[in-house]
């Protein structure tokens, strides 16, 4: 990991008696897109607001390319926010908008007021930088032709690339994106999140992105940072948490849409081979244990055999190439969702008694736990 | 379309028909008849008590414009205006940005501006002369105490409508901060947080680039509704002043009244409301043009 990104030290914060980040402390490296992952209300974009500075943590450090930023204003900490809502300043258009950090920041009071700034040394050639940057950040987002328009002339996706630009246009050291794909229409947010990405590298802008949407995270980040009740679960690379989730959240998350959970002592009791599950944890004997697999990591079998658990078919979905059939568990195990091939997926017939085999490599040995909540402690999992 | 639907509607537009009714008729009665009326009037030389009138053209206009009693009304209204206006929208347009800013004391001091709004003119307009009066007086009393000269606020002609204006402004300053601050709690916290991170967190930057234009709208109707009440003055006129002295006070509304129930020329008082309303109802129309098209941002 490259030095000076952005690196947080045990950040607490709480809203009165609420804890919104317990504990927070992860590094991101320079020019590295961090994701962080979470459902709503897990404390993701307090976390973003609190590096901004927007919001006061209780305790710990956060330090931006290298420098603590405790008690430094939001606008002296070199960074740029991008809000879900855009936040775009609805009297200006969009180029002024684009404009405004530099105008704020690089021109005097009087430099910047209408009629007057004429007479002020240096007004023109210093409005005459900041026009050139603003033009230029918009001919990177494609945005040239709307600069003389109103926030409330444009389009979602064209609003979003305006916001984007006003944080482009200051070149600061780090990028916070709370969630600016949300208010998009499905498409062009697939289309958006590549070239956000696009950007990003060629810049080589350390990132930080909110996001509750796996499939984003997973799509364009060097790392995520799956957060659940005000705490970082695991920071890993997306293959890795893909493969190897820490605990049964975090797989649920990471396994979308559907994840199948079974009692570890279910499939004892039926005699299925567990050996060769992989362990994330060492199992606990005293605790209740789960093995969590997604649907393609299972087959069936038509013939009820000997190395298989019996099922009893419920129902299958089309899902286009593939289907998932509806299964239960004999003997009380409940429910399991297996992806097949859509060709054979007729076979599947309402009723219809098959075995479920596991592949067991693909599987994982989880402690059986309650869903995050307000009263779990924190717990170290980097 | 097919049938039922056009049913419908006919049916609900005779609906809307029903209920529009009983606020058209009030409307009508109360508003447009006496309006009328008085458009009328004003082209006739009726009195009160006279048994007939008769049709003068626009004689009572041309009087108007022409009588100095008329003119000085005029302009001591324009001048009441000049000062009253724009002394409280900004006034107040300051005060209520403070206040927003200002954590426990935010609603004492609400109360404290919003006061004067709540309470009836005549009795304060009674307090006001108690205070100002030119032996007693509070105020004199204070002025003596640090040494300076006791004034005749209220009967000094040189005095009178500036101490006038400045109950104006006492009066319209709290009506104008509850708007405005009204108005300030509408702004998306939002637009104040990009412009913290913008550069503009503090200050004349952040009420440049946020405050004020996200106002717009609230602040024209602030000076239009400031213009139109500072325009229509009366109470203070008539509780402290009577017009007096010399005339110092005279004002549109006062002299109005003066006209038509102290000398009973319905005629000379309806060409005076007929100036008054256009008055009005012009600075209304501006303010309609004007929210549609500047300060809307779309």
């Amino acid at each position: 990991m490259t030095q000076h990104g952005l690196s947080l030290a045990h950040v607490t914060k709480s809203f009165g008696t609420t804890l919104a980040l317990r504990d927070v402390s992860f590094d991101v490296g320079a020019g590295e897109m961090v994701s962080i992952l979470g459902p709503s209300g897990c404390g993701k974009s307090t976390l973003l607001r609190v590096i901004a500075g927007l919001d006061d943590a209780q305790a710990g450090e956060i330090s931006i390319g290298g420098v603590n930023v405790r008690g430094i204003a939001p606008k002296d900490r070199e960074l740029a926010f991008v809000f879900q809502t855009y936040a775009l300043y609805p009297h200006m258009t969009a180029g002024q908008n684009i404009a405004a950090p530099l105008m704020m920041t690089q021109l005097s009071a009087a430099q910047r007021t209408p009629l007057l700034n004429r007479f002020v040394p240096g007004a023109r050639a210093a409005r005459a930088a900041i026009q050139a940057r603003v033009q230029a950040t918009a001919t990177m987002l494609e945005i040239d032709a709307l600069l003389n328009r109103r926030p409330g002339q444009l389009s979602g996706g064209q609003r979003q690339r305006v916001a984007l630009g006003r944080a482009l246009v200051r070149q600061p050291k780090l990028f916070l994106l709370d969630e600016p794909l949300a208010n998009l229409d499905a498409s062009l947010r697939v289309q958006t999140r590549s070239e956000l990405r696009t950007i990003q590298r060629k810049i080589g802008a350390t990132t930080l992105f909110v996001t509750h949407d796996q499939a984003e995270a997973m799509a364009i980040s060097d790392r995520i940072a799956v957060m659940f009740a005000g705490q970082i679960r695991q920071i890993a690379t997306p293959d890795e948490l893909y493969r190897n989730p820490v605990d049964i959240h975090v797989a649920r998350f990471m396994s979308q849409p559907y994840l199948n959970v079974v009692k570890a002592q279910a499939l004892w009791r039926i005699g299925a081979f567990l050996a060769e599950a992989r362990v994330a944890r060492a199992p606990d004997a005293t605790k209740p244990m789960v093995v969590a697999f997604r649907p393609e990591a299972c087959s069936l079998m038509p013939a009820q055999t000997r190395h298989g658990l019996p099922v009893t078919i419920d129902r299958a979905e089309h899902a286009g190439a593939e289907a998932h059939v509806f299964v239960h568990l004999q003997d009380g195990g409940g429910p399991c969702v297996v992806r097949v091939p859509s060709d054979d997926m007729a076979q599947w017939t309402t009723g219809r008694r098959a075995s479920l085999r596991v592949d067991m490599d693909r599987a994982w040995f989880f402690p059986d736990e309650a869903p995050p909540g307000p009263d779990q402690h924190a717990r170290d999992v980097a | 379309m097919t049938q039922p639907q056009t049913r419908t509607r006919h049916l609900q537009a005779r609906a809307g028909l029903w209920l529009a009714t009983p606020a058209a008729l009030l409307l009508g009665v109360m508003l447009f008849v006496p309006s009328a009326l008085v458009l009328l009037l004003s082209l006739t030389d009726y009195e009160f008590g006279m048994p007939g009138f008769a049709f003068v053209g626009l004689d009572n206009y041309a009087a108007m414009l022409a009588d100095p009693r008329f003119r000085g009304s005029f302009a001591n209204t324009a001048l009441y205006l000049a000062i009253v206006a724009p002394v409280s929208v900004l006034l107040a347009l300051w005060l209520a940005v403070v206040i927003d800013g200002q954590g426990i004391f935010r609603g004492l001091y609400r109360t404290v501006f919003f006061l004067p709004v709540t309470a009836t003119m005549v009795a304060l307009a009674t307090a006001w002369d108690v205070l100002l009066h030119p032996t007693f007086g509070l105020v004199n009393n204070l002025l003596a105490l640090l040494g300076g000269d006791k004034q005749r606020f209220l009967s000094d002609p040189d005095t009178a409508l500036y101490t006038l204006a400045f109950i104006g402004i006492w009066k319209q300053v709290g009506y104008n901060i509850l708007l405005i601050t009204a108005g300030l709690s509408t702004i998306p916290r939002n637009l104040y947080e990009a412009a913290a991170i913008d550069g503009a967190d503090a200050g004349w930057k952040k009420f440049t680039l946020v405050t004020f234009p996200m106002l717009g709208p609230v602040l024209l109707f602030v000076v239009v509704i400031t213009l139109i009440r500072a325009f229509s003055e009366f109470e203070t006129v008539a509780v402290l002043t009577n017009g007096g002295p010399v005339g110092a006070t005279q004002m549109l509304l006062f002299t109005l009244y003066e006209e038509a129930f102290r000398y009973f020329k319905v005629g000379m008082a309806s060409t005076i409301a007929v100036t008054f309303l256009a008055v009005v109802a012009t600075v209304s129309i501006v303010q309609a043009r004007l929210m549609d098209r500047q300060v809307h941002y779309v």
